[in-house]
């Protein structure tokens, strides 16, 4: 290149810049979604399925499967114009399998819009949709985020599927749901007067109760949940419509019932992750996974339990700890943690199936921590704290004021306090920054799946008819194209390296490109099956020995489940 | 035979209640047995349950699905033929001989879990393997390549066996990374055995399953039917408990098949079931298995939980003496078993009969192939009469310690016309003392029960005494393996051995000659071995006798499954206006209504009581507090379960009782308010 031409070159790269910043970079999406508010299930539906219309080249939606309420279950297809999502390695993304965790289909929604939006604007967009494709699920549980949004919930019910189940096992199914006794539309709590209760109101904010220190009495008694007692066996809301658990029901470490609650009849019980399951065992080129859920500000990994702890072969660590430290710098106040070290057990997760059964890099994130509130580190807020937030910034929309209500068990109560909306969803004002932190760290993991290149190619002439054909390929990303996780286990096909084009009398894997062993394939020297695969930010290098004549051109091709084939021709003598 | 002619021979039992209702002939003739398709396989054969049970309703409403059932499961496995023969003869067998026990209880067999593994096992056209699988395109080696190299029939018999292949002084090694395994037995050249390191020993031979390199990998039959691996799903490693992932056989995730789904979709559904017994290759039932044991989460456990030894180790006794088999060299890892799950998942009794195993594993039966089947029962057998006068006094001391009274343990041993003049005299008595004697029986243990049944009937005793080595022993016999003096150990008792002995003695062809053959990978090699099935599946001569035994066993252990009888409930005036109700439970089997695993899997609720389930009575007039009554498990053998209450309410109130019992069916009873009342409804 002279040096006139790569002077205009660079400037007109600096008046594009300039353009850039004289009109804001700004992408006028062709479908608009505000990211200060929540949507109900059909309106997430709706918005994927807008996205679809507005984006058909990129954005394509089909259900996988009907949910137990019969809801079809929407996954988008994200992936450039005019390629073939199954030819290259692509990223499972989903949220709300637990559907009170509500934000999670938003921070999906988020990803489908973002990526579709500025496909062919932005360059690093558009190189993740042409290298890859995305399955991105928002709502993992549909029918029980229906019953969130249009039925009395708390910020925490309504995390199980709908499963009609006898929760308390007296021989009748979901007879004690909870009652929604001031018709706000959320399960709040409720409070009785007694001159011997243990509680007291705060003289200044009377919304707020506080314990009494002990031998004191403070005149009123906590009653629990709102609700009565439905089927008069002496307890509250105990079997409401919520069945199991379906993030304790996929096939990795499942553990029945009485090891783990939740867990549903056997592994895939539920037609949702029966769903999920079929549909990523028939994409092998599934190469990243992440889940949403909240709460607490966590980016999770596997293992579930501390016996699994094999399943995560050092190798895989690393690749883990790479994104994981990557998300604590990009997520403020989120923190990378290990699932069983720093949570609890879970057995049968999803996540962990992905890493274990899949044998992939998988992620759980927990969506909005307490820190965000206050935008530095208050872990533990005082309830005035607290309160002060809810009535200052949120204008006390998270918050139901007291009645009385006249209880057909304890006579005259009082109902109110904190609404479904209060402790776990992020406030809408923060959501759209939320949702873009979390997507922009899946997109640094699904940004770093497998891609291959052939590097050097050395061919030598080593006798009057014999060839060695050097030929290294190189991974410039971090993951490897197989996990040592499924080395280890043989999960999925082993990598392909092969030459056709001469007879390959023998070959064998060399220990680096300057390297002298030459570790011998003796069956099938020419179709080799690489079980380790490439190396993240790696290369290896195998060494084919052929017969052959001066001129004639060999085919070298390798083929991997999680990155693309490529596919070299090199003719002998040159 | 009819009703009527049964009913004027057995008086005694006619007013028992327990008459014959089957015809005796085959199974679809006899009423209340029902086939039912409750799934398909991948290849789209029907999976079947047989239900059998009295149609109608009992007298407490309940029908054949409400009332405590056993299930048996056989042919998981598809080379488990036995396992199909013995399950598919239970149901016309049972109908016929235990009668009475479809009254109370109900028999669920599935003959067949697996039929496509079925269906490739009776296939004659493609060669049989020692294997069962659900056939299944799998790619176990990675190589992109499906079922590229499963096991070839290179000798053309029909069977897929073993090669022997002599390594010394061969480059085999080298070229195919195949290690010599393996020494040619000394004493019997046909046994191949490993090598003892102490002698000097050192391993010639690799043994490999018959077939060639198919793919030219370098290995041999690595991935496809019959080979080494893949080529489909083992029905005995596809459950969820202890599921053995990533492993050969396992499938890709549990109850991936859609017919191991449906079997599990459909056991789940029958909350009726309190038992299951899998005929396979497991053997739970020679010996219970351990208790206190747990899988690495320290809950589940791998054996039994502690408070299930007792009912084990009665049923295995049962086990033995009915079948005879009083050990196993079956597969002891029961890692993703229908059977462990059954146990430790769904909650219930579980066993496993290995259904026949290797003659002198089977206590009694050891000569009985040799001399053409030994009469087994009470009678004048005079062959091991010493042996048998034995087992008969252990069985007369076992029944009077189970509460048994002399006279009815007299009455099992009578001949049979001492027997009718028995039951007249008893009929002279009078009708209270018959009334009494009846409440006597009714108050033995089920199997006992099933017993004077069948005897009263004139049909031979269900649970003989069954004669095992140690009363030969006692009896004097030195011709038993443990009673030999000073017996010394030598290379013979390698079970390899002790099963070729066994075949020479009796006449099976169960072993392939090694033969040489020119292998084209591998050279000059031999070909031979075990006739696939053939220490699996017993000789015909030997049938009738393992389902005889099983017809037993069942028979027997269907006797002892736990049944729940819910008393009226009882009113009785604590003061003015102030009742106490109560309502009783009581489990009339020799097995608690839950076992300790169910209390703790938690699964379906127990037995639940409730007062006043309609909330009728006004807030605060149950006096005791709970309205709900729960009750994990109800011990066997008369055990009894309470639930009562403090009402306040008017005399001549009315208030429901309810028994609640996915397992044992439902109860309402309305009762009003009234010294010493009580009502059913």
């Amino acid at each position: 290149m002279n040096r006139l031409l790569e002077s205009v070159t660079v400037g007109a790269v600096l008046a594009g810049s300039w353009g850039a910043v004289l009109a804001q970079p700004h992408v006028e999406p062709r479908h608009e979604i505000a990211w200060n508010r929540y949507y109900t299930a059909d309106q997430i539906d709706e918005h994927m399925r807008a996205l679809a219309r507005a984006y058909p080249d990129i954005v394509r939606v089909s259900s996988i499967g009907e949910s137990l309420g019969g809801r079809d279950m929407l996954v988008a297809t994200v992936t450039a114009p005019g390629s073939d999502d199954r030819a290259k390695p692509a990223m499972w993304i989903d949220g709300t399998i637990h559907a009170n965790e509500i934000q999670a289909a938003e921070v999906c929604l988020y990803s489908v819009w973002y990526l579709a939006t500025n496909y062919g604007h932005n360059d690093a967009i558009t190189e993740l949709l042409d290298d890859y494709a995305f399955y991105i699920m928002p709502m993992v549980n549909p029918d029980s985020r229906v019953v969130w949004f249009e039925q009395p919930s708390t910020p925490h019910s309504r995390r199980a599927n709908q499963l009609p189940m006898d929760n308390d096992r007296d021989g009748l199914v979901d007879e004690d749901p909870p009652d929604d006794l001031d018709g706000d539309g959320s399960i709040t709590q409720m409070w009785k007067q007694d001159p011997r209760g243990r509680w007291a109101r705060d003289r200044y904010d009377p919304r707020v109760f506080e314990r009494v220190p002990a031998g004191e009495f403070g005149g009123w008694t906590y009653l629990g949940s709102e609700g009565i007692d439905n089927d008069g066996d002496g307890r509250v809301n105990e079997d409401t419509t919520d069945g199991h658990d379906m993030n304790r029901n996929w096939p990795s470490d499942w553990q029945p019932n009485y090891v783990q609650f939740g867990a549903g009849a056997f592994p895939f019980s539920a037609p949702e992750t029966e769903s999920v399951g079929r549909f990523c065992y028939e994409r092998p080129n599934i190469a990243a996974f992440q889940s949403y859920h909240n709460t607490g500000g966590m980016v999770l990994r596997g293992p579930g339990a501390r016996h699994r702890t094999a399943d995560y072969p050092r190798a895989d660590l690393r690749v883990y700890d790479a994104f994981g430290d990557a998300g604590e710098e990009m997520m403020p106040y989120y923190r990378y943690l290990v699932i069983y070290e720093d949570l609890y057990d879970v057995h049968g997760g999803e996540a962990t199936w992905a890493a274990e059964s899949l044998g992939i890099i998988s992620f759980t994130n927990e969506l909005w921590t307490v820190g965000k509130y206050f935008q530095r580190d208050v872990n533990r807020p005082s309830g005035e704290q607290m309160m002060r937030f809810r009535d200052r910034l949120q204008f006390g929309t998270t918050f139901k004021d007291f009645t009385e209500v006249e209880h057909p068990q304890h006579g005259t109560v009082l109902v109110g306090g904190l609404n479904k909306w209060s402790s776990r969803s992020t406030p809408t004002f923060m959501l759209e920054e939320e949702c873009h932190r979390n997507f922009a760290f899946t997109m640094f993991h699904g940004g770093n799946m497998p891609k291959v290149a052939f590097d050097r190619i050395e061919t030598e002439r080593i006798g009057d008819r014999l060839w060695s054909v050097k030929v290294e390929i190189r991974n410039e990303k971090l993951i490897p194209t197989r996990t040592a996780r499924a080395a280890q286990k043989g999960i999925g096909r082993s990598d392909v390296l092969s030459v056709s084009g001469a007879e390959v009398v023998s070959s064998g894997a060399m220990d680096g490109w300057w390297g002298t062993d030459f570790d011998e394939v003796r069956h099938e020297p020419g179709r080799v099956l690489l079980n380790r695969g490439v190396p993240g930010q790696g290369a290896i290098v195998h060494r084919f020995l052929l017969e052959a004549e001066a001129g004639d051109e060999i085919t070298v091709s390798f083929e991997a489940e999680k990155a693309r084939d490529i596919e070299t021709t090199v003719t002998l003598g040159e | 035979m009819s009703t009527e002619v049964l009913a004027s021979r057995v008086p005694l039992l006619a007013g028992f209640g327990v008459v014959c209702g089957w015809s005796a002939s085959v199974a679809g003739a006899v009423p209340g047995v029902e086939t039912l398709r409750i799934g398909t396989t991948f290849e789209g054969r029907a999976i079947e349950a047989v239900a059998v049970g009295e149609p109608g309703a009992d007298a407490f409403g309940r029908t054949r699905d409400d009332r405590p059932a056993l299930l048996v499961v056989a042919g998981l496995q598809g080379h488990h033929a036995i396992g199909r023969e013995v399950a598919q003869s239970l149901v016309g067998r049972l109908a016929v001989e235990h009668a009475g026990l479809f009254r109370t209880h109900t028999l669920y067999v599935i003959p067949s879990a697996n039929p496509d593994g079925a269906g490739r096992w009776e296939d004659r056209a493609l060669p049989r393997a020692g294997w069962g699988r659900a056939p299944e395109t799998t790619d176990f080696d990675g190589d992109g390549r499906t079922n590229e190299d499963g096991a070839d029939d290179l000798d053309g018999d029909g069977s897929i066996t073993l090669m022997r292949v002599p390594l010394d002084g061969t480059d085999l090694g080298a070229r195919f990374g195949i290690e010599a395994t393996h020494v040619i037995d000394a004493d019997d050249p046909r046994v191949m055995r490993e090598p003892d390191p102490k002698k000097g020993e050192r391993a010639t031979h690799a043994l490999i399953s018959e077939g060639i390199d198919n793919d030219g990998d370098g290995r041999f039959n690595e991935d496809g039917w019959g080979g080494a691996s893949g080529g489909g799903v083992d029905f005995d490693r596809h459950w969820p408990t202890f599921w053995p992932e990533h492993t050969d056989g396992a499938g890709l995730y549990p109850l991936e098949r859609p017919g191991a789904r449906a079997i599990t979709r459909w056991v789940q559904s029958r909350t009726n079931i309190v038992g299951v017994v899998v005929l396979g290759v497991h053997d739970t039932l020679s010996e219970p298995p351990a208790s206190g044991k747990f899988g690495p989460i320290g809950e589940v456990p791998t054996g039994i939980e502690k408070g299930d030894e007792h009912a084990y180790r009665a049923v295995s006794e049962l086990f033995k003496e009915t079948t005879g088999i009083t050990g196993a060299e079956g597969d002891t890892d029961r890692s993703g078993s229908l059977l462990q799950w059954a146990y430790a998942d769904l909650g219930v009794y579980a066993f496993g009969s290995p259904v026949w195993v290797r003659p002198e594993l089977a206590g009694s039966r050891d000569a009985g192939l040799g001399n053409g089947g030994e009469a087994i029962g009470v009678g004048p057998v005079d062959v091991e009469g010493g042996a048998l006068a034995i087992a008969i006094e252990r069985d007369k001391a076992s029944l009077t310690e189970r509460g048994v009274p002399d006279r009815l343990v007299a009455f099992i041993y009578m001949s049979e016309d001492d027997r009718a003049a028995e039951m007249a005299a008893m009929e002279r008595e009078g009708p209270e003392a018959l009334a009494e004697i009846m409440q006597t029986i009714r108050e033995l243990p089920m199997d006992v029960q099933q017993r004077l049944m069948a005897l009263g009937q004139g049909r031979d005793d269900p649970l003989p005494p069954e004669v095992t080595d140690a009363d030969r022993q006692a009896a004097g016999d030195e011709s038993l393996p443990g009673a030999k003096p000073g017996g010394k150990k030598k290379s013979g008792d390698s079970p390899d051995a002790k099963w070729l002995a066994w075949m020479d003695r009796s006449g099976v062809e169960g072993f392939v000659d090694w033969a040489g053959f020119e292998h084209p990978q591998l050279g000059t090699v031999e070909i031979g071995g075990f006739v696939p099935g053939a220490r699996v599946n017993p000789p015909e001569s030997a049938r009738d006798e393992v389902v005889q035994g099983h017809v037993g066993f069942v028979g027997g252990l269907m006797g002892m499954l736990p049944d729940l009888s819910v008393g009226e409930p009882r009113v009785e005036r604590v003061g003015d206006g102030l009742w106490r109700v109560s309502v009783e439970a009581r489990n009339s089997g020799r097995l608690a209504t839950v076992p300790a695993i169910g209390v703790k899997a938690r699964r379906l609720p127990g037995l639940v009581m409730v007062l006043d389930p309609g909330l009728t009575l006004d807030h605060g007039s149950i006096v005791s507090g709970a309205r709900v009554v729960r009750v994990a498990s109800v011990e066997g053998s008369g055990g009894v379960a309470r639930g009562e209450w403090l009402v306040a309410a008017d005399e001549g109130d009315a208030v429901r009782v309810e028994v609640r019992s996915p397992r044992f069916g439902d109860r309402v009873f309305d009762v009003r308010l009234a010294e010493g009342n009580g009502g059913a409804r």
